[in-house]
């Protein structure tokens, strides 16, 4: 398996394998006719009154929702009442998919691709729910230790296996690569509604070095950077959103790249623990492309208001599906709205020039939920600006 | 009268006479001109002949030849050039210049005419963007107004990125302080008929007044003018006009193309983006100051503007070939912050000495450097990148300590955020092939790069293993280093050892470094002065250090590389000023 997986990365690297999927017909995954295990197109189609897109019809997607939940997988009570929260929400509100910010699978991730970390965290909690969910790795889900160093990068390649895997429980999980591109939708030909990006961030910014020369920045790091910068300017998506694990800015413990886990950091030995290359990097990639910048790592929620370094994008922090933490400096950044110490989740929905973001809270007790706050945007990119280089 | 010859000789020449409209001057940097157009091939002289280079009407003038200042041309690429010279005058608020280019040195080949025109906003200088019909090739220019010709200049267009290239020789200059000695640097460098271009790496002049700053015996011969520390934009275009009296600076920019950038002395010692340490509140007010300053080096510096309007970015990139990419930096006044003491503060995240943009841009280039497969990257540059310490630590960058003590937070020591960036992204990139060329500090080094050279488990001293780049520095044309070579070499024996990756050091000499490049190797060639106290011929080879491709460590070499053979000729010498006949 770890040829195979070897394998796709490299295909991956070098073709710039992107994978997308429209929402209404599933996902596709990118190179798995390679390992000749054809993704099985979903038991339940996602609800959608669409027909798969015909050849020569369009019809153009008017609106997508999602859903943005981080640092869930601790298969605790608190991710139950989590996941009954966003159940009522979609069957009331909508959700196309939902994205999950990394740490799928406490404390160190999985070792196999039949490990039961894959439904105490994630296929048990989210029984009821029937949407795909796009993962995104964490620290955790790369780690060797409970303590989510981040050393054994290696182990995350399972969580992409089981996206392969004809034995998953349900066909829920995503993660069609360690870093990759979904597509949504469509208003054009050749036009998704949608470009998401998903970043592995744990290699570039771990408290341990991974021995594993094959996720230094030489050979993992920089390849990433550079595919996700032309996938970015290839994009011909109406919107476009990144998610990553570590934040770019945040007013919790972590803080922000460049300058990650003060105080924390001095214990440990990888000089890129500040993430200053990581910050680059996110710079690099999506400054003045994205209009969301989603990230969980701080278990808790907030909306940074753009910043000059990234642009016109707005930052979400969902890092509060499972567990919750206090804001380290919570005037760090500033913020349209921030909530510490409680559980929760982010459901957006984008039309054709505005976007809506309601922050849930719930009871990590007695799983009452209630909604913190609502805000419309507008697109915060220009579609004329957007246009690709 | 003269106009109408002029034509004829043209015309009978085989030359192609190109409509040239004269206009714009908006520009308060130099620019007079620059509406010019290429030129047609010579099988199409009739016809641009006969559609009329209309020559511009000369005011009568009855003094001296008006090109007190001589030529210069600069930052050259595969078709352009910029051709710079300045008219000396009285009475006049606009003067017009022709410049003409030619394959050969007598002229008789001519392949552009372009019209300039000195402006007194410009302060009479005037910079033409010639447009050549080839590149990688060798040209003599000459121009030409109130009836004078000026001394013939000598220039080079560089190698398209496309081609390849198996040979280039530049030198490397910096710090030329006009009263603490002879420009002797110049003169040498002038004789060297096989470079592709100088690289001048800023403090082309000192902004100290009489006494501040100088040798008192040199000086007595060569004052300072204006006799007082330079702060207003006539101040400016007078020192950089006493400079260019020099006859041995004539000579270097009539011979050859220069690659410029400022360092902190064209505008006050240690300039950084709000400020220098000798800027005072009797000075007035430095955006003021730096304003002024810069606009005097664009009018007297043979540099095209990046951008017309906002001409302090003057951060740029060249490319010779496949050979070799070169960006220059600016760690002076575009982004730098205020220097600090601390070595606290020297690792502050929020410091930067590039500030944002042009570190965007530098990994932009990088990263088209690399991707066009150029062989070599070149980082022309200010102040030290290699750190310089009593005695070299590891690095602990997670306790924000570490490297040892470090004693100059001028040169990148003092941003160690901006020099991980750097270096991180080389070493993220897997770049092979960064060399570092740097001024400042009036001393030659050969030194390895290394993220982390006091961390014996990260870069060995003796293999030069973990070294990502290397860093060359070029002695000063005349400021000082050390005050004897006994001191010198005092320090480099305590030196060397406390930092391992620094390979050689001297600090007694003046001189220059010539940079020679092919495909295999990049070798610095140090030559030193014997002295710069009085007018001397003198010099000799110091040392060599060298690169191997893909290597990323010096070696040493102890003989110089051999010159190009075939090198074109010197612009002939001129020793009077020749009067265009009527």
């Amino acid at each position: 398996m770890s040829n195979e997986r070897r394998a796709f990365l490299r295909q991956l690297l070098i073709g710039g394998a992107s994978v997308s999927a429209l929402a209404a017909c599933g996902g596709q995954g990118g190179s798995g006719d390679e390992e000749g295990v054809l993704p099985e197109s979903p038991a339940v189609p996602p609800e959608n009154d669409e027909p798969p897109v015909d050849d020569n019809t369009i019809k153009p997607t008017e609106s997508l929702s999602f859903i943005a939940v981080g640092d869930m997988g601790t298969g605790n009570i608190g991710q139950y009442h989590v996941a009954e929260a966003m159940r009522q929400i979609i069957r009331d509100q909508g959700c196309d998919f939902v994205l999950g910010a990394g740490d799928n699978i406490y404390e160190d991730g999985v070792t196999s691709v039949d490990d039961n970390g894959f439904f105490d965290s994630f296929e048990y909690p989210y029984q009821n729910l029937d949407v795909p969910f796009y993962m995104c790795l964490g620290n955790h889900d790369c780690a060797s230790t409970i303590f989510g160093g981040g050393s054994d990068n290696r182990r995350g390649d399972y969580q992409v296996d089981y996206h392969y895997s004809q034995k998953r429980y349900s066909t829920k999980w995503r993660m069609p690569a360690r870093f990759y591109k979904e597509s949504f939708g469509q208003v054009a030909e050749q036009k998704p509604f949608l470009d998401l990006f998903v970043v592995d961030s744990n290699p570039l910014t771990s408290f341990y070095l991974d021995r594993d020369e094959s996720f230094n920045w030489e050979n993992y790091g920089y390849p990433q950077q550079q595919w996700m910068k032309s996938a970015v300017n290839e994009s011909l998506a109406h919107w476009k959103i990144a998610m990553s694990h570590v934040p770019y800015l945040s007013n919790g413990k972590h803080g922000n790249a460049g300058n990650l886990d003060e105080g924390m950091r001095l214990i440990f030995t990888n000089p890129d623990a500040d993430g200053q290359r990581y910050k680059l990097f996110l710079e690099d990639a999506f400054s003045n492309k994205v209009d969301l910048l989603v990230t969980g790592h701080d278990h808790s929620l907030q909306w940074i208001k753009p910043v000059e370094s990234m642009g016109p994008a707005h930052i979400i922090v969902s890092g509060a599906g499972g567990k919750t933490d206090e804001f380290q400096d919570s005037e760090r950044n500033a913020t349209q709205y921030q909530a510490e110490n409680e559980l929760g989740f982010v459901w957006v929905n984008l039309t054709d020039e505005r976007m809506l973001l309601e922050f849930y809270l719930v009871n990590e007790d007695t799983g009452a939920f209630r909604l913190g706050y609502s805000r419309e945007e507008t697109k915060p990119v220009l579609a004329k600006d957007a246009v690709p280089v | 009268m003269k106009r109408r010859e002029f034509l004829v000789k043209g015309s009978a020449a085989g030359a192609s006479l190109v409509a040239l409209s004269a206009c714009n001057g908006a520009g308060s940097g130099g620019a007079g001109v620059v509406e010019d157009s290429s030129v047609a091939t010579v099988s199409d002289a009739d016809a641009a002949g006969s559609s009329g280079f209309e020559k511009p009407v000369m005011p009568d003038w009855a003094g001296p030849s008006p090109f007190q200042h001589g030529v210069a041309s600069g930052d050259p690429l595969a078709r352009q050039v910029i051709l710079w010279t300045r008219v000396t005058a009285e009475g006049f608020d606009e003067v017009p210049v022709i410049v003409r280019v030619s394959r050969d040195p007598e002229l008789s080949n001519v392949v552009y005419e372009g019209v300039g025109y000195a402006r007194s906003e410009a302060d009479y200088t005037v910079k033409i963007d010639a447009m050549l019909p080839e590149s990688d090739t060798t040209w003599f220019y000459q121009f030409e107004s109130l009836g004078y010709f000026s001394p013939i200049g000598r220039t080079k267009t560089t190698a398209h990125g496309h081609q390849s290239v198996e040979h280039l020789r530049l030198a490397v200059m910096a710090c030329a302080n006009y009263s603490y000695g002879f420009f002797n640097a110049y003169r040498k460098v002038a004789f060297r008929r096989d470079l592709d271009a100088v690289l001048f790496l800023g403090d082309y002049i000192y902004e100290y007044g009489p006494g501040e700053y100088s040798d008192p015996e040199v000086e007595q011969l060569r004052p300072l003018d204006p006799p007082h520390e330079i702060v207003t934009l006539s101040d400016y275009r007078c020192r950089y006009a006493l400079n260019r009296t020099d006859d041995d600076l004539q000579e270097c920019h009539r011979q050859h193309p220069f690659i410029c950038v400022w360092d902190d002395h064209e505008i006050a010692n240690d300039a950084w983006v709000g400020g220098a340490e000798n800027h005072n509140e009797g000075d007035g007010d430095y955006a003021g100051r730096k304003r002024a300053a810069v606009q005097a080096y664009y009018e007297w510096m043979p540099i095209r503007p990046v951008l017309p309007d906002r001409q302090v970015r003057i951060y740029r990139s060249f490319e010779f070939g496949q050979l070799a990419s070169l960006m220059m930096l600016d760690t002076r006044l575009i982004g730098r912050d205020q220097q600090t003491d601390s070595p606290v503060t020297a690792r502050d995240r929020n410091r930067s000495l590039l500030g944002d943009d042009q570190q965007k841009w530098l990994f932009e280039q990088m990263e088209h450097s690399q991707t066009r497969g150029a062989q070599w990257h070149l980082l022309g540059q200010q102040v030290m990148l290699a750190p310089l310490t009593l005695g070299a630590l590891p690095d602990m960058p997670n306790l924000d300590l570490g490297g040892g003590a470090q004693v100059n937070y001028d040169q990148w020591d003092g941003y160690e955020t901006s020099r991980r960036a750097l270096l991180g992204r080389i070493e993220a990139m897997g770049l092979d092939n960064a060399v570092v060329l740097t001024g400042d500090i009036h001393s030659s080094w050969a030194m390895d790069i290394s993220l982390d050279p006091g961390n014996w488990a990260a870069y060995n001293r003796f293999t030069g293993e973990g070294s990502l780049a290397v860093e060359f520095v070029t002695p000063a044309v005349t400021s000082p280093g050390a005050p004897s070579k006994g001191v010198s070499d005092l320090a480099k024996s305590f030196l060397i050892p406390a930092n391992p990756h620094i390979k050689w050091l001297d600090f007694y000499h003046r001189g220059y470094m010539v940079v020679d490049i092919t495909p295999e190797r990049c070798q610095a060639d140090w030559f030193h002065l014997e002295t710069v106290s009085e007018p001397s011929n003198q010099e000799q080879f110091a040392i060599g250090w060298y690169t191997a491709s893909g290597d990323n460590h010096v070696q040493v070499s102890h003989a110089p590389c051999q010159p190009k053979r075939n090198a074109p000729p010197l612009a002939p010498e001129q020793k009077e000023q020749m009067e265009v006949l009527a």
